[in-house]
């Protein structure tokens, strides 16, 4: 079976989602997100902005719609056949989502040890250069309970890189981290970002000096409906 | 008469709502199994650890209780026996009573009673955790099916460890009760066997086997069941694992009041009597 499946393009079709207690947060939004470009996703709090990534990130399945990946519509695939897509489509949580009996080290690996995307070794190397790099190679062998917020917030982030998406959709990635560790995140990511391995970001974030990094397009998520805006976010 | 109707609407909701959730659990265990053994096509090694990790903390783990508790019974069961038969000069018998009490009856249940204290609420509650902190999302999101890598290694492993405690317990309850009945009444270690040997027969095997299984599979999928249901926020975590325990106890209870029942039906079937 493939295993990974580039994702040439997404967007979607009339697509709505709503919970119990909120019919319909977004409403038939038919949009076509253009690839190779970040998208900061912006609008007044409360409007669904998080709702939108998680639908964008395929953890939510839209009410109804359609979402659109390659001119297929994944909504109506089994966890089986979409696989090949969520392995391009990188999602990270605003927090929590570690497996919390499992260290740092094997949370971090299992996802490429699982589809085996890589030979133990190799993870393991992978694993320790990110450690080093990112200054934590002591601590690869606690469990999440044992570490600080912030490395918990880190670890899960790099997880998600771990299997290379090349779409990759982050909800306030650079809260909850001290200034030295934001600022190499967001080092990391721009390398990342300019290597080409990520090709499009989607992302929300309250600091405008992190948009501003990525010259972000603003992608506005407002009264159930979202939005390209094209120019540059301040 | 529109109480009478209301009491219907009500029961009858109830009864539809109760077929419900049974078919959910059936629908649980056949999609679990299935992305467990035939769509298991990678990962296999990771879903081994964790069927492994149950088998550690229900089995290994729950030794020492089931130990003590199968010393006492079985020492109960074999002093109480012992003691009323050779009242009436059948002591050849405390085999039957034995093998009927302990491997077809009290084994059994009395193991998925302590496995549902044990480790079915453990299942429930952290599974409703894990809910809470977005583990089972963030499998999700890393493409691992949370029926594979969550749910069939906790049923694989819950049963197994049922089976072999079940096999545990009768074992410990029969040769610990023969011990404290040497004591007691100075019973011979030969006859005892014997007695036992004379008893046993191949439907106790399959008996042992049906409940023990089926309890097993009961326990698990009623506490991961319970515990994936968890939505939003952690004071439902308690509340899901108190109704896995109290679910948990009904089924595991009905159904081997209903395994007993059709055995017992079938050996007056087999000896004429109906």
């Amino acid at each position: 079976m493939e295993r990974k499946r580039k994702i040439e393009s997404l967007g979607f079709d009339r697509m709505s989602f709503g919970y119990e207690w909120r019919k319909e947060l977004l409403h038939d939004i038919t949009l076509q997100i253009p690839l190779g470009k970040a998208w900061h996703v912006e609008g007044p709090s409360g409007h669904g902005q998080t709702t939108f990534l998680r639908v964008l990130g395929g953890l939510s399945t839209p009410t109804s719609g359609a979402m659109l990946i390659n001119g297929e519509n994944v909504t109506e695939m089994s966890f089986d056949e979409f696989l090949p897509y969520r392995l391009d489509l990188g999602y990270t949580f605003q927090s929590g989502g570690l497996l919390s009996n499992r260290t740092l080290a094997e949370n971090m690996a299992l996802p490429l040890l699982y589809h085996k995307l890589c030979s133990p070794e190799e993870a393991e190397a992978k694993i320790r250069a990110y450690a080093e790099r990112f200054g934590f190679l002591n601590m690869v062998d606690q469990r999440p309970a044992f570490v600080s917020a912030g490395l918990r917030k880190l670890v899960s982030v790099l997880r998600t890189l771990m299997f290379e998406p090349s779409f990759l959709v982050m909800d306030d990635p650079f809260s909850g981290f001290d200034q030295q560790t934001a600022q190499a995140l967001v080092k990391y990511l721009r390398e990342i970002w300019e290597d080409g391995f990520v090709k499009t970001m989607v992302f929300t974030t309250a600091d405008n000096t992190y948009v501003s990094e990525f010259q972000a397009s603003i992608l506005r998520v407002e009264n159930g409906k979202a939005y390209l805006e094209e120019k540059a976010a301040a | 008469m529109s109480f009478l109707l209301r009491q219907a609407d009500h029961v009858g909701a109830r009864v539809f709502d109760f077929f419900a959730y049974v078919r959910t659990l059936f629908f649980m265990v056949y999609l679990s199994l299935r992305s467990g053994l035939l769509e298991q096509t990678q990962g296999m090694r990771q879903v081994v650890s964790v069927i492994s990790a149950q088998i550690y903390f229900t089995g290994w783990q729950g030794l020492p209780l089931i130990s003590i508790l199968a010393l006492a019974t079985g020492g109960i069961a074999i002093i109480q026996s012992s003691t009323q038969l050779s009242l009436l000069g059948g002591s050849s018998m405390v085999g039957n009573i034995l093998v009927l009490v302990i491997v077809r009856e009290v084994g059994p249940l009395l193991t998925a009673l302590m496995v549902i204290a044990r480790s079915g609420t453990a299942v429930a509650s952290e599974l409703g955790t894990m809910r809470v902190n977005r583990e089972i999302e963030a499998l999700e999101i890393m493409g691992i099916q949370p029926l594979s890598y969550i749910v069939f290694p906790r049923l694989v492993g819950g049963v197994i460890s049922v089976v072999c405690l079940s096999f545990y317990f009768n074992l410990v309850a029969l040769l610990g009760g023969f011990f404290v009945s040497k004591a007691l009444h100075g019973m011979q270690l030969s006859f005892y066997f014997e007695s036992l040997a004379n008893a046993f027969a191949v439907e106790d095997v399959w008996l042992f086997l049906v409940k023990s299984v089926f309890s097993g599979l009961i326990i698990f999928v009623l506490g991961c069941y319970q515990g994936m249901s968890v939505q939003h926020s952690s004071h439902e975590v308690p509340q899901v694992t108190a109704r896995a325990v109290v679910h948990s106890i009904f089924a595991v209870t009905g159904f081997n009041l209903i395994v007993s029942l059709l055995s017992y039906l079938n050996q007056l079937v087999r000896l004429g009597i109906i």
